[in-house]
């Protein structure tokens, strides 16, 4: 195994910062260029409407200005990054048939073991290419579509077509340029109409190689009155040099339909997880976004929800821990277009050791329409007196028929509750861990147990020498 | 705007440290960029619309001095009309040493002991510069008031501070400096007015305040329905300082503030209280910042806002929180009433903390009057648009309550206008 120097400073507990040998069988050269957007292109064997389109993105990308707000980004070394690395030749459906290193990597992260148990399918990407994906029988046969994106480009061209790119355009921003220009991996999923998946599928994203950058890209349709709930996973090695994480999620929910969007992003320290997710939601659809963010050096993410028909609802729930050298710069967009539309923001931080939680939303309401009603609810925790905060939520209200309200609250550990909780014989540390797993309980609550109970104990190792 | 009009020469004779601190800024003014879109605090009011280009600054002469007679209920008097200033104080209050004085007098040196004690002030200002628009400010800065008030003096009636504006396509830039020695207590209503001609208003004020010093100060704009008017002001509190700042927004055709109220010293504590009115084509952007910089320091804040027809208004308020401020209360609130479609209030309450053993929170909502009320209201007599105006005059009660009397009545005019229906 190969072993960077351990960031111990700041990566003392993470337990998924191992790497594996190099295996790939293809790598694309170093950097960023034209030749490398048609390389990745070719060898997917894409359509020419793709490589296109991928090359008006990589275009827009140079043109396009960093981000002017927002988390400090300019140590970000386009030209020092691996845009594509094929990890294996092929995919399969059987984890027996992956690699050694691969195998083992999965194994220790514990994903076959999860899918036998809870899950309804998966896939697994490992560097650049989704190694491994399987779903349910049953639901196959009902006709739910769950595959990397490139086999839908092929199988189902006339989906993708018809949504890639219009949710989240390729110049959006300029790291949805990026992204566009050379995703690979990531997911697809149909729902038709009225099939609810009752159990949830799961995505998993793995960096294995140095200086790597991951861009995967996700379109999830749902069809009239269907149900999905999809649960994404990451991590990556511990190195020296940081990695990019840059992906697009796009989501459909077609009238009637629910969708709900689970992370739990548990990066390493040395990543940069730059990420644009949206939905938009028909009358009567209802999208959810659960987004727990404990890893990565800095995080900048605001999944949006565009309530496009009336009926239409949209829920983002946040949890962010920001550690030493941590800055997680998250929160939610709701943009109300259409008449009798609600929404529900709820963001908790939490921060130590000199770590930045941000919290950015925008809540927007278009000029005539009618019975809008939104609520944000912001809490920040600082465990101690060098953690940071920050709150910047923006309301743009055009319409006079509407019911907005925010709130945001910063606060320490109380002493009561501490002095409380250790008068009963609990120790001073384990008392903090309780209060501060009070404090997110009411989102983690929200995600299936076996995934609350690993966010619980990210968080308690987040924990770890924080009292006293 | 050419920097080489005779406006940024000042007065015939200044003295060396006020040419210094001119060219100081007019070199800022050179420099500094116009504000953009793109940062923050500008991205919904654009610089533009205050035809800095078509305006002419208003040279540094402000007219005679005149002595004014005796005012029922105030303890003294400066009123500017762009021509006359007229000031009076009671006799009394000259012979503890409080000075109530046009800022050319004291710039000048004209009965002020130690005028170059301006230059540190002035320079304070320069430095809080980041943009043209204060630079241009302080390079252009011509007329103003400068009061001053010694250590343990108590005023019991208020001062009165009338600015008025008038001459067509003007470009004024009138700067005020309120000094409160250690311990005095006082209160200032601070009147801003101006014609109906087109014109610009670019000001600042700078509001010091020593330890232990109680000040309240009273803000209220009712300009002409052609006047743009930008402001950049400081407030800075030292030690257990308490500041009760309370102002209206009711006139003026585009508006863009920026006051900071700096918590300096340890204990300094101080409530903002304000209210703002949009019609028609109005556009007010209006922003606040809470900067806790001492420990044991409070702050509070509280906002209310009503727009209609195309009118927008944008509040901007920030809760910062330095590391060197534990023990910090602070909290701010802000509330919009829409009141026709179309029209626009955004609102964005910000924090910045940088410690952990702080009381902090915002609330704000928008929302429209409530038509159950409205509609009990209806079922006890009242007309529709009386329901609503009785409703919405309610939010703002509080508010209007804390106004001075003497000038309640012509707030409640502005209201019904503002609120009642078209």
């Amino acid at each position: 195994m190969s072993s960077e120097p351990a960031l111990n400073d700041f990566a003392v507990d993470y337990k998924y910062g191992f790497s594996m040998p190099e295996t790939g069988v293809i790598k694309a050269e170093k950097g960023l260029s034209e030749q490398v957007v048609r390389q990745i292109s070719a060898a997917k064997g894409e359509p020419k409407w793709m490589l296109e389109y991928r090359l008006r993105a990589y275009e827009t990308f140079r043109k396009l200005p960093m981000p002017h707000w927002g988390a400090y980004l300019s140590d970000i070394d386009f030209d020092d990054i691996y845009y594509y690395v094929k990890p294996t030749e092929e995919q399969t459906t059987s984890w027996e048939d992956l690699p050694d290193e691969i195998r083992t990597t999965y194994d220790r992260l514990g994903i076959p073991e999860a899918e036998k148990k809870f899950l309804a399918g998966v896939g697994a990407q490992y560097d650049s290419e989704v190694v491994y994906h399987n779903i349910r029988k049953d639901l196959e046969q009902k006709g739910v579509l769950f595959s990397d994106p490139e086999s839908a480009v092929r199988e189902h061209p006339e989906i993708v077509k018809k949504y890639f790119g219009t949710v989240i355009p390729y110049n959006d921003n300029k790291f949805a340029a990026l992204n566009t220009a050379v995703w690979s991996g990531g997911s697809f999923i149909y729902v038709p109409p009225g099939v609810k998946v009752d159990i949830p599928l799961q995505a998993y994203f793995r960096v294995n190689t140095k200086s790597f950058g991951q861009f995967e890209r996700t379109l999830i349709i749902v069809d009239e009155g269907a149900f999905v709930h999809y649960i994404e996973g990451c991590t990556a090695p511990t190195f020296t040099k940081d990695s990019l994480h840059s992906a697009v999620v796009e989501i459909v929910a077609l009238p009637g339909a629910r969708v709900r969007y689970s992370t739990v992003q548990n990066w390493s320290n040395n990543m940069y997880n730059l990420v644009t997710k949206r939905a938009f939601a028909y009358e009567n659809a209802t999208m959810e976004w659960v987004d727990g963010n404990i890893g990565s050096k800095v995080t900048m993410k605001y999944p949006a929800v565009f309530l496009m028909g009336e009926g239409a609802h949209g829920e983002v729930l946040s949890i962010a821990f920001a550690n030493k050298g941590q800055e997680q710069d998250t929160g939610a967009k709701i943009l109300h277009f259409a008449s009798n539309t609600s929404s529900v923001v709820t963001a908790k931080s939490i921060s130590r050791s000199g770590g930045v939680s941000s919290y950015r939303g925008l809540i927007k309401a278009g000029p005539g329409l009618k019975n809008i009603r939104s609520k944000v609810e912001c809490d920040a925790l600082l465990l101690d007196e060098t953690a940071k905060t920050n709150t910047y939520p923006v309301m743009d209200i055009q319409t006079d028929d509407v019911s907005m309200e925010h709130e945001a609250k910063v606060s320490k550990i109380s002493e009561d509750q501490l002095l409380y909780l250790m008068s009963r014989g609990i120790s001073e540390e384990e008392a903090g861990s309780m209060i501060v797993n009070g404090f997110i309980d009411p989102l983690v609550k929200q995600l299936p147990m076996e995934y609350a109970i690993e966010l619980n104990r990210l968080i308690e190792l987040e924990m770890e020498g924080s009292v006293g | 705007m050419s920097l080489n009009t005779p406006a940024f020469t000042g007065w015939p004779k200044e003295p060396e440290w006020m040419k210094a601190f001119r060219a100081r800024a007019r070199a800022e003014a050179t420099d500094q960029p116009w504000p953009h879109r793109r940062v923050e605090e500008w991205h919904r009011t654009d610089v533009t619309g205050f035809q800095f280009e078509n305006r002419q600054p208003l040279p540094a002469q402000q007219g005679a001095v005149k002595a004014g007679s005796p005012l029922e209920g105030f303890s003294g008097y400066l009123k500017s009309d762009g021509a006359t200033v007229t000031v009076w104080l009671s006799p009394a209050l000259t012979e503890q040493g409080v000075q109530l004085l046009p800022l050319g007098d004291v710039i000048l040196g004209k009965g002020v002991a130690k005028p170059d004690a301006l230059d540190a002030v002035f320079s304070e200002m320069l430095r809080q510069v980041d943009n043209k628009v204060p630079a241009l400010h302080a390079a252009l800065l011509g007329s103003g008031v400068f009061l001053s008030v010694p250590a343990q003096v108590v005023i019991e009636a208020p001062l009165l501070i009338e600015l008025t504006e008038a001459q067509q396509d003007s470009l004024s830039s009138p700067h005020v400096v309120i000094n409160a020695g250690r311990a005095s207590q006082f209160q200032v209503v601070l009147r801003r007015s101006s014609s109906e001609a087109p014109l610009t208003v670019n000001s600042g004020m700078q509001l010091l305040l020593d330890e232990g010093a109680v000040v309240t100060l009273v803000d209220v704009q009712e300009y002409g329905s052609q006047t743009a008017w930008v402001d950049h002001s400081q407030a800075r509190l030292g030690r257990d300082a308490q500041l009760f700042h309370w102002s209206a927004q009711l006139g003026g055709r585009l508006v863009k503030t920026d006051l900071a109220l700096n918590l300096e010293g340890e204990g300094a504590s101080l409530k903002t209280h304000g209210l703002y009115f949009a019609v028609q084509d109005q556009h007010k952007d209006i922003r606040v910042v809470q900067n806790h910089r001492a420990p044991n320091t409070s702050s509070y804040a509280l906002y209310k806002g009503a727009v209609r027809d195309r009118s927008r208004t944008v509040f901007q308020g920030l809760i910062e929180v330095a590391p060197q401020a534990p023990r910090t209360d602070a909290y701010l609130s802000n509330k919009n009433l829409v009141l026709t479609d179309g029209a626009r209030a955004d609102s964005l309450p910000q924090l910045k903390i940088d410690t952990n053993d702080v009381k902090c929170s915002h609330g704000s909502t928008t929302g429209k009057v409530n038509e159950d009320e409205v509609f009990y209201l209806m079922s006890r007599g009242f007309s529709r648009a009386e329901a609503r105006l009785l409703i919405a005059e309610g939010l703002f009660a509080d508010l209007i309550a804390e106004a001075p009397e003497f000038l309640r009545q012509d707030i409640e005019g502005y209201v019904v206008r503002a609120l009642g229906a078209p």
